[in-house]
This record gives structure tokens, C-alpha cells and sequence, in this order.
């Protein structure tokens, strides 16, 4: 019995969700906002279990689902981001009149499959944990299902996925066969046991070289990292902007963790090997997202391209290898995820006459209309070049640090050399906010509160960026 | 307890600002009253806290307020010093501070930027309590620029003078030369200690005593490399010669801004860091003489040149460099206790004098000649007698407040036989009689030349005339009230390295503050102030012409002072004639033609047409991603096994 309670947060999000599955079907058109408030309970109740039972879920000693205050930390921090997002999605589809319940309810879904990313130890789990959630987000990603472009994204994201997923399959199944189990635990004891200095590689060894390639790309892919990056662009572009929200967020968190733990738990041994991997696909994604970045017009195909060159910057984190870059990548990560969460949300907003925002030039002159937006806005974008005393800032630096530190010199003046680039698309958003004409159809569809609070939290953490340092120091020593 | 209350008062006004930063509303009402309550705040506690540390002077409280960052091996925190000395310096500033924006309300009432002001004079007041209450070179570091940050804004607030934007430029171009060595002073010393505390430096005096530092094959003792370093940032900051040509021109800003931060607080800054540092100082040898020379002789040119000057502010501006001399020749002669007395009570009458000089330009219209002006004596009696109050102590009059602190500073030259420096003090002492006089008798004496009218009301609004009165009795009195408590009973005792000698002097020399008052009667200083207050009743209120009696001889003198020795020369042509020279050099050739064109224009075309092609990838044929991925996927494995 005692093993169930170790799972007690994900037992509440699926009984509320079964509950709400039910009972939504029996709500007329008008009260079906009831159900949202309901995933909302869910998600604070389940919040509220992971805090008060932090230590007690440390006690699990399960191979299968292990519910570390590593894992802990992180559903904790999905799920109270999963919390604002849809504060943010609600307000904006109930005002486009585009409310539909089951919006929340695949949301919850994706949520438990990010849960079982993070908590799982096993191979197997870990697939279905990573279908679960981008089921979920291919029926997100449909949602607007009026809009051609919706429908071309949902079926793009799902093919290429398919695709990923068959790669993942493929280097389970390849560690499968050479060791003989999917335990975490049993593959990297059967791993720590062989040679891989010899420049001869014995047969096993080039399986689990393949086998960790294949598992490495489909990540990458499901991280949104050069050259498996494709689909980003037209998946922000063609969801709502809540979506895109939901998308570049929190299943990032959790992608990050899985690839800190496969390499960490896993393929530890093979550093040599994943290092080279996690180099070329952080320095491609650095320069893609960032170069591309430049041309765009529309503000989420932007945004995209700054999380691929974002993610390059995580990567280049964990490709140290120490201790120092996981923590640097993970400070990297939550900031990154927050701003976000900010940036996008901030959008979701204002409204350009009767539609969403989609260009850049539909902010121009939001100074003149709202300063105070305008002020927030340009916050964010300051943070994501990296302009001290924001929380971007120091997040970049401990990257960079990071690298000084394994003496990866050139890397770290290539990533400097990488942010200045960077730091033109985002200029241009607060040129474009600052500088020039008022467009008049620009307006806010409501005042936001939690907007402002939550971006006045951002920059105090941003002054005292130890706590998080503090934080992600914490949580990967206990990993 | 003393953790809370300090962050009380060093945020108040920081919030205040960034209230005002934020404000909807444009009334000034609103502004005036958030500006001044954030203030006021933090005046309560800081008098409060005085109080307290009068009764006992000892606790010294060092405490980590946060941890702002690790970086490897330096971590910064955000520290704070409580002490007798960080007290005393944060009842000034915020005294000062608050009455002079009880001023500002009826000062700037007219302006169009009321609101701006506030946010840059409530964020000064955070920056220099930032100062104060630092317990690092950092965080010192931080507010040391902030406040040259805000003095830059608020010297420039009229920016559509340009003369006034001609000033803030100067006024920051020089303290960035001060800045340069502070910063250097500060690196030197986290190079040669690995910490930026104060307290760790301390420490490791003894063992920093016996280190060298070699630059480009020269040797340096070390101590007397960082002395000089940091003092030249407190020399620009505290406008000590060669450094000290930007604060007449920051007169441009206004009058309040003058009062506060050209004179009472931002100024002495540079006085208040080597206060701090007294340890330092005591062992930096020739160092010590250097600030002692540059002190006096400070104190006397810049007295002299005041002379020659008919702008009200100007006159004051060169007084209040010459009064900073006299500070800086006690800390030469490691009196450390003396100069913060001198800070404390200059403070108040130089506050003061200001805010008098702000009343009448007011009431002139705006008009700041002195020559222009006469008889407001009836007309405006508060400002009248402030000003008196204000001058008298300027001036050193027995039982005034600049009495007990100039008097201090210089009988120690009288007392340790440096008769060179003290004669020079002496004359210091009848030149600034002259000034101060010069302005009384010409403004407020003589015919009323501006023709302004006398009406039965107030001479101005209360909130302009209350700060006058609230500021004329410390100006008058805090110089006997705190004399035998802060001296005597070595109030500075625990801030101070200075403990042994100044409690010799105090009781070979002084004994108590009547005995000092009394004796001060039949001093020289106290003849020479008399003879100073008739010749000059004799030349500005007589109008005896001087040249008449010299025979043109004066005028050579004259040209000299009115030059300012060259320095405005200096200041304002040739340096920035030859620095424009190099510039436009620099600028042709290196800026536009190499960095612009090659560099910086060259690399923003290429990536932008990289950027167009790496577009092209992204066709949106579902095959070509498929393709791209299996591709990817290829490239990976071909790497490892170096098909």
C-alpha cells in the first residue's frame, strides 16, 4: 500500500481528471468553465503534495519509479508553470471565444507524461511517458482547428515525431539487446563494466555507441535542437499563442532532465562520446537559432528560433560534463522557461484589432499606449540577451563560467560572440515597442495583475540570482 | 533590530524613487508628498539611531545583509557597517537631504520636470546611504558611481541649457579620471588581499606592509600605491586640485541640487572614504603629506579665487572646495575625527548658504549677479537672517558651529609646530571673511538695484522659508552641542584610527569646549577674522576702489584668479581641443574606416545574408524535414566511426 502513496501526486491529477472527464459532459455550454477551475485545483492540490510530502517521497527505493527530491524539485516547478500557463490560455481562449474544457484536460495529460519522464528509471516508462506527452501536444497543436495552419503544424509535428520516436524505439530496443535489461541501475552496471579506452571497439561497444546516438537525436529532436530542429518554426507559428506557450516551456524542463539523467545515470561511462554529440548539436543550434533569428517578422517564428539558440546554450551546459555545467544548464533552463512563460504570456495578452498578435510590427508603439507592458516587455528581452541585473545575465554567465572552468576557452568566447548576435532580434522587439509609431489597433484584452507580480518576482530573483543558484546547486547533487 | 532599521533607511528612498518612477498621476502633490515621506523615513531613524550612539558609541555592528553572488572563488555580499562613523554620516545625509526637499517643493513648483527631480534626488539619498553603510569596496564601488550617476542627471536637468549638459558632461568626464583610480586602488587591493572587506584589509595591513608591486619593472610599495590610487578617486570626488574644475560649472543644476549634493553630501564622499580607511591612511607615509599639501593648499587658492567671482553660486561653489581643503589637511595630519566634524557642521551652513542663495535667485528673477543686486535686507528678513547665521558660521565666529570645527583644524598645526600649513590655514580663514561678507554686504546692503517689490506677505512660501529656519539652528548650535560628546568621550573611537592622538590633543590642548571658546579670543585666527569683517565692511560696504590705492597692481592678480590659475584654460580648450584632435584621428580612422565598415557594418551584411540562405532550409516540405533529420542522424554516426 505504502508503494502507492509514493505516487500520490500523480494519483490526484488522474483521479481529478477522470472526475472532471465525467462530470464536464453534463455541464451546459456556460458552466464549462468549471472544469478549468478544477484542473486548476488539481494542480495546486498536487503542488501542494510534493511540498508536504518532500521528504517522505525521498524514502522510495523503487528501480522502476524513483521520486528523488531531484525529480521532486522539477514536478513541482512543471507543475506550478503548467499552473500560470493556463491562467494565461484561459483568459486568452475565453476572450477569442475558443473556450473548449478539453483544452485543460489534454494539458493534465501531458502533465502526467512529463511526470513519468521525470520520475521514471526505466527505459519502457520512459517512452510511454514521452508519447503521453506529445499525444497530448499533437492534439494541442490541432486545437485551433479552423486555421489551416494549425492542422498543417499538428500534422508535421506528428509525422517527424513518429519519426523520432522511431529512433528512440530502435536504441531502447539496441540496449536491450546488449544488456539484457531496461533498469537504469542494470544498464549502466553492465556499461561501467566494459572498455571503451582500446581503439579497438568490440562489437557491444558499437551497439551501445549506436544505441546511444539514436536515444541522444530522438531527444534532441523532442528538445528542439539543430538540425532536428525543423519543426519548431511552423509549430509555434501555426498554434495559438497559448500553445506555443505551452509547448516551449515545460516539456523542455522535462526533456532536460531525461537527457541530464540518461547521460548521467546511464551512459556516464561513455562521456567521450555523448560530449562529442551534445558539442555539435549545441554549437549548430547556437548559430541556427541565433542567425535565422535575425530575418524573421513573426514574433513566435522569432521566439522560435531564439528557443533553438536558448536550447544550444543548455547544451553547451551539459556538454562540460562537471558538475558546474549541470548546474549552470539547469539555472540556464528555469530561467529560460520563466522568461518565457513571461514573454508569451505577456503576448497572449494584447490583441491586434480583433486577432492575436502574430508580427513584430503589431507592437509598434505599445510604449505610447501601454508603458507599462512596454516595460515589462523590454525587461524580457533584456534578459534574454543577458544584461546584468536580470536573471538572463547571470544564467549566461555561469554557462560561460562553466566552460572557462573545463577550459573550453573558445567555446565560451564562440557563446559570447553568439549572445551579441543574439542580441539584435531582441533589440529590434523593444526598437519596434519604443521608437516607433503607435499602431492604433494595438490593445490589451485585460489588465493582468499577475503579470505584473510575477514579472516584479522575476527581477528580484534576478537580484538575488543565489537562490536559484542555491536551488539547482541542490537538486542536481541529488540526482 | 539594527539589521531592519538600517534596511529602512538605506531603501526608503530607493522605493520612493522607483514610486515616483512609476506614477500615474501627474500632480505634484502626490510627487512632493512620496518624495519626501520616503526621506523623512529614513531622517527619523538615522536621528534616531545618532541619538542612541551618542549615549554609547561603541557597538560596531558588521552584517551580511545577502549574498548577491558567487563566481568561483570571490563571493559578493551585500554588507553593512554600522558605526559611530556610518551613523553620523547617514544623519547628515538624510537631514540634509530631507530639508532640502521640503525645499525643492517650492523651489521647482514651476518646473515642468517636478516629478524627475524627485525620482533623481530620492535615488541620490539610496546611493549615498549606499556608500555610508558599505562594509566592502564593491558595494562602495556601486554607490560611489550611482551617485556620480545622479549628480551627471541632475547637473544636466535643465537640458535644454546647453551650458548645463556642457557641465554634466565635465563634471562626469572628471570624476571618471577619479573613478579610473579608485577602480584601480580597489583591484590592487582584492589582487593583493583576495577580498574586498574592509575589515579583511585591516587585517592584513601588517602583512600588505611588507608586499611590492611591480609595474612594467618598477617597484611599489604596496600601501602607499593603494593610498594614492584611492585618493585620487576622493580627490575628484571631493573636488581637491588638480581635479576640482567640475564643481563650479555643476552650478548649472538647481539650487537645492547645489545644497545637496555640491556641497553637503556627494562631495564629501571622497572625504568620508579615506575616514573610512584610516587604517590604511596611517600607514601610507608620504601619501599622507601629499593630501596634506593638496588639502591646504586647496583650502587657500580656491578661497582666493572666490574673491574674484560675482556669481552668488559660484562664490559658494569655490567656498565649498576651499572648506573641503581644510577637511582634507586634517586627514593629511591623520586628525580623521576633525575632518568629519568639519564634514558634519559644514554640512548645515553650507546647506544653508545655499538654499539662502536659491531664495534670493528666486526672488531676483533668476538673476545670479551679485553686482546686480542690493538692499534686500528688508525684503526678505528669513532669508536675512539665515544667511547671517549661515555666513557667521562660515566665517568661524566664536560659538558658531564652523567656529568649533574649523578652529579644531587648524590649532593642530598651531599645536604639532607646522607653522608653513597653518599660516596658510590662517589666511584661508580672512579670505573666506572676505567672501562671505562680500555676498552679505552686496545682496543684502546698498541700493535695491533690481527694483523688486516689497510686499507685506512672506517673502516666499513656507516650505521655502521652513527649511531656512530648520537648517540655521544646527548651523549655529551642532558645533558646541556635539563638541564634548563627539570629541571628548572619542565618539569616533571604534571608525577611527586616529584614537591616541586626537584624545592627546583634546587634553594638552583643548580640555574642554568653554576653555576652547574662551581661548579662541586672543587666537590669531580670531584677529585675522576681525580685521577680514572691516576691510571688507571697508571695500563692499564703503566701497573703497582698491585699484585706486595699488595703482593697477591688482590687476594682474585678478587676471590670475579670474583664469583660475589657467585651469579654466585648461579645462575648457586646450584639453578638449587636443582630445578632439586624437578623437577625430581615432575616429576616421580606426572607428569608421576599420571598425564600422570592416567590422561591425562588414559582419552584420554577412550574417544577414547567411541568415537569408539558412531561411531557405526551411522550405515546409514535410520530406525535406524528414530528410534533414535522417541526414542529421547519419552525420552523427559517420563522426564516431570516421568513415
Amino acid at each position: 500500500m505504502i508503494n502507492f502513496l509514493y505516487i500520490i501526486p500523480e494519483i490526484i491529477i488522474m483521479t481529478v481528471l477522470s472526475f472532471v472527464i465525467v462530470l464536464d459532459s453534463f455541464f451546459s455550454k456556460n458552466n464549462k468553465k468549471i472544469s478549468y477551475y478544477f484542473v486548476q485545483l488539481s494542480l495546486f492540490l498536487c503542488s501542494y503534495y510534493i511540498i508536504d510530502n518532500f521528504n517522505f517521497l525521498n524514502k522510495n527505493t523503487s528501480n522502476l519509479y524513483n521520486t528523488s527530491i531531484f525529480s521532486n524539485i522539477f514536478k513541482l516547478f512543471i507543475t506550478l508553470s503548467l499552473a500560470l500557463i493556463l491562467h494565461y490560455t484561459y483568459k486568452f481562449l475565453q476572450y477569442f471565444k475558443k473556450y473548449e474544457s478539453e483544452y485543460f484536460m489534454i494539458a493534465l495529460f501531458a502533465l502526467i507524461g512529463m511526470m513519468i519522464m521525470v520520475s521514471s528509471e526505466h527505459l519502457l516508462l520512459l517512452y510511454l511517458g514521452i508519447e503521453l506527452l506529445s499525444l497530448s501536444l499533437y492534439s494541442l497543436i490541432s486545437f485551433n482547428r479552423d486555421s489551416i495552419f494549425s492542422s498543417e503544424a499538428a500534422i508535421k509535428y506528428y509525422i517527424l515525431g513518429a519519426i523520432a520516436s522511431g529512433f528512440l524505439l530502435f536504441g531502447i530496443s539496441l540496449i536491450y539487446g546488449l544488456t539484457g535489461s531496461l533498469y537504469y541501475v542494470e544498464i549502466s552496471n553492465q556499461i561501467s563494466s566494459l572498455n571503451f579506452s582500446s581503439s579497438e571497439y568490440t562489437l557491444h561497444a558499437v551497439g551501445l555507441i549506436f544505441a546511444l546516438t539514436f536515444i541522444l537525436i530522438s531527444l534532441a529532436f523532442k528538445f528542439g535542437a539543430a538540425p532536428f530542429h525543423m519543426w519548431i518554426p511552423d509549430v509555434y507559428h501555426g498554434s495559438l499563442i497559448t500553445t506555443t506557450l505551452l509547448l516551449s516551456t515545460v516539456p523542455k524542463i522535462a526533456v532536460f532532465i531525461i537527457i541530464i539523467k540518461i547521460i548521467n545515470s546511464i551512459f556516464s561511462n561513455l562521456y567521450i562520446f555523448w560530449a562529442d554529440i551534445l558539442f555539435i548539436l549545441s554549437i549548430l543550434s547556437i548559430i541556427v537559432g541565433n542567425v535565422t533569428a535575425i530575418v524573421q517578422t513573426n514574433i513566435k517564428r522569432m521566439l522560435a528560433y531564439s528557443t533553438i539558440a536558448n536550447i544550444g546554450f543548455i547544451l553547451l551546459g551539459i556538454f562540460t560534463g562537471s558538475i558546474e555545467g549541470y548546474k549552470a544548464a539547469m539555472f540556464y533552463t528555469i530561467t529560460y522557461v520563466l522568461f518565457t512563460i513571461a514573454a508569451f504570456g505577456l503576448l497572449s495578452e494584447l490583441k491586434n484589432g480583433e486577432s492575436p498578435i502574430e508580427e513584430i510590427t503589431n507592437l509598434s508603439g505599445l510604449n505610447k499606449q501601454y508603458p507599462i507592458l512596454a516595460f515589462i516587455f523590454m525587461l524580457l528581452m533584456l534578459s534574454f540577451i543577458g544584461i546584468p541585473p536580470l536573471l538572463g545575465f547571470h544564467a549566461k554567465l555561469f554557462i560561460i563560467q562553466s566552460l572557462i572552468l573545463t577550459s573550453n576557452i573558445f567555446l565560451s568566447i564562440f557563446a559570447v560572440l553568439m549572445t551579441v548576435i543574439g542580441s539584435y532580434y531582441y533589440l529590434r522587439v523593444i526598437k519596434v515597442m519604443y521608437f516607433d509609431n503607435l499602431d492604433n489597433k494595438l490593445s490589451c484584452i485585460s489588465t493582468s495583475y499577475i503579470t505584473y507580480l510575477y514579472v516584479f518576482l522575476l527581477v528580484l530573483l534576478g537580484l538575488f540570482p543565489d537562490i536559484l543558484g542555491q536551488i539547482s546547486y541542490y537538486s542536481i547533487s541529488n540526482l | 533590530m539594527m539589521y531592519f532599521l538600517i534596511t529602512i533607511i538605506i531603501f526608503s528612498p530607493l522605493l520612493g524613487s522607483l514610486i515616483l518612477l512609476f506614477k500615474n498621476d501627474k500632480s505634484n502633490l502626490s510627487t512632493a508628498i512620496i518624495g519626501n515621506i520616503s526621506i523623512g523615513i529614513s531622517m527619523i531613524l538615522s536621528l534616531f539611531l545618532l541619538i542612541s550612539y551618542l549615549f554609547d558609541p561603541t557597538p560596531i555592528e558588521n552584517f551580511t545583509l545577502f549574498k548577491w553572488f558567487s563566481s568561483n572563488k570571490f563571493t559578493f555580499e551585500f554588507g553593512l557597517l554600522v558605526d559611530s562613523l556610518s551613523v553620523v554620516m547617514s544623519f547628515i545625509v538624510t537631514f540634509v537631504s530631507f530639508f532640502i526637499h521640503i525645499y525643492s517643493i517650492g523651489y521647482m513648483e514651476k518646473d515642468l520636470g517636478f516629478n524627475r527631480f524627485f525620482i533623481y534626488t530620492n535615488f541620490f539619498t539610496f546611493s549615498m546611504l549606499l556608500i555610508v553603510f558599505s562594509n566592502n569596496f564593491l558595494q562602495l564601488f556601486v554607490g560611489w558611481e550611482l551617485v556620480g550617476l545622479s549628480s551627471y542627471l541632475l547637473i544636466g536637468f535643465w537640458h535644454e541649457k546647453i551650458s548645463a549638459v556642457n557641465a554634466n558632461l565635465k563634471a562626469f568626464i572628471v570624476n571618471r579620471i577619479g573613478d579610473i583610480g579608485l577602480l584601480l586602488g580597489v583591484i590592487l587591493i582584492f589582487v593583493s588581499t583576495k577580498s574586498l572587506d574592509y575589515n579583511n584589509l585591516f587585517l592584513s595591513l601588517s602583512a600588505l606592509s611588507e608586499k611590492n608591486i611591480t609595474i612594467l619593472n618598477y617597484s611599489f610599495e604596496a600601501i602607499p600605491l593603494i593610498a594614492l590610487l584611492l585618493f585620487i578617486g576622493a580627490s575628484a570626488k571631493s573636488a581637491q586640485i588638480p581635479l576640482h574644475f567640475w564643481l563650479p560649472d555643476s552650478m548649472e543644476g538647481p539650487t537645492p541640487i547645489s545644497a545637496l549634493i555640491h556641497a553637503a553630501t556627494m562631495v564629501t564622499a571622497g572625504i568620508f572614504m579615506i575616514v573610512r580607511l584610516s587604517p590604511l591612511y596611517n600607514e601610507s607615509g608620504y601619501v599622507l603629506d601629499l593630501i596634506l599639501i593638496i588639502g591646504t593648499s586647496t583650502a587657500f587658492l580656491m578661497g582666493l579665487v572666490a574673491l574674484v567671482q560675482n556669481d552668488i553660486k559660484r562664490i559658494i561653489a569655490y567656498s565649498t572646495i576651499s572648506q573641503l581643503g581644510y577637511m582634507t589637511a586634517a586627514l593629511g595630519a591623520s586628525y580623521y575625527s576633525f575632518a568629519i566634524y568639519h564634514l558634519l557642521t559644514h554640512a548645515f551652513f553650507k546647506a544653508l548658504l545655499f538654499l539662502c542663495a536659491g531664495s534670493i535667485i528666486l526672488k531676483c528673477h533668476h538673476e545670479q549677479d551679485i553686482t546686480k543686486m542690493g538692499g534686500l535686507r528688508k525684503i526678505m528678513p528669513y532669508t536675512f537672517f539665515a544667511y547671517l547665521i549661515a555666513g557667521i558660521s562660515l566665517m568661524g565666529v566664536p560659538f558658531t558651529s564652523g567656529f568649533y570645527s574649523k578652529d579644531l583644524i587648524i590649532d593642530i598645526f598651531k599645536n604639532n609646530g607646522n607653522s608653513f600649513i597653518y599660516y596658510f590655514l590662517i589666511a584661508g580663514v580672512f579670505i573666506t571673511t572676505l567672501y562671505t561678507s562680500k555676498i552679505f554686504f552686496k545682496v543684502f546692503f546698498g541700493d535695491n538695484k533690481l527694483k523688486i517689490e516689497d510686499s507685506t506677505e512672506l517673502e516666499h512660501k513656507d516650505v521655502i522659508l521652513m527649511p531656512l529656519i530648520a537648517l540655521a539652528i544646527p548651523s549655529m548650535f551642532i558645533g558646541l552641542a556635539l563638541f564634548d560628546s563627539m570629541l571628548f568621550n572619542n565618539y569616533f573611537a571604534g571608525s577611527t584610527s586616529d584614537f591616541n592622538i586626537t584624545s592627546n590633543f583634546y587634553n594638552n590642548y583643548i580640555i574642554s569646549a568653554f576653555s576652547f571658546t574662551v581661548h579662541a579670543f586672543t587666537s590669531l585666527s580670531f584677529f585675522v577674522l576681525v580685521i577680514g569683517v572691516i576691510t571688507s565692511y571697508l571695500i563692499y560696504y564703503k566701497e573703497i576702489d582698491l585699484s585706486k590705492i595699488f595703482e593697477g597692481k591688482l590687476s594682474l592678480i585678478k587676471k590670475i584668479l579670474e583664469s583660475e590659475y589657467g585651469f579654466i584654460n585648461l579645462s575648457n580648450n586646450y584639453i578638449p581641443l587636443y582630445f578632439k584632435k586624437i578623437a577625430n584621428i581615432l575616429w576616421i580612422k580606426s572607428d569608421v574606416n576599420i571598425i564600422d565598415n570592416l567590422i561591425v557594418n562588414g559582419i552584420a551584411n554577412q550574417i544577414k545574408k547567411i541568415s537569408t540562405r539558412i531561411r531557405l532550409i526551411q522550405t515546409g516540405y514535410i520530406y525535406h524535414y524528414a530528410f534533414t533529420m535522417i541526414i542529421g542522424l547519419m552525420l552523427f554516426l559517420l563522426v564516431f566511426f570516421n568513415f
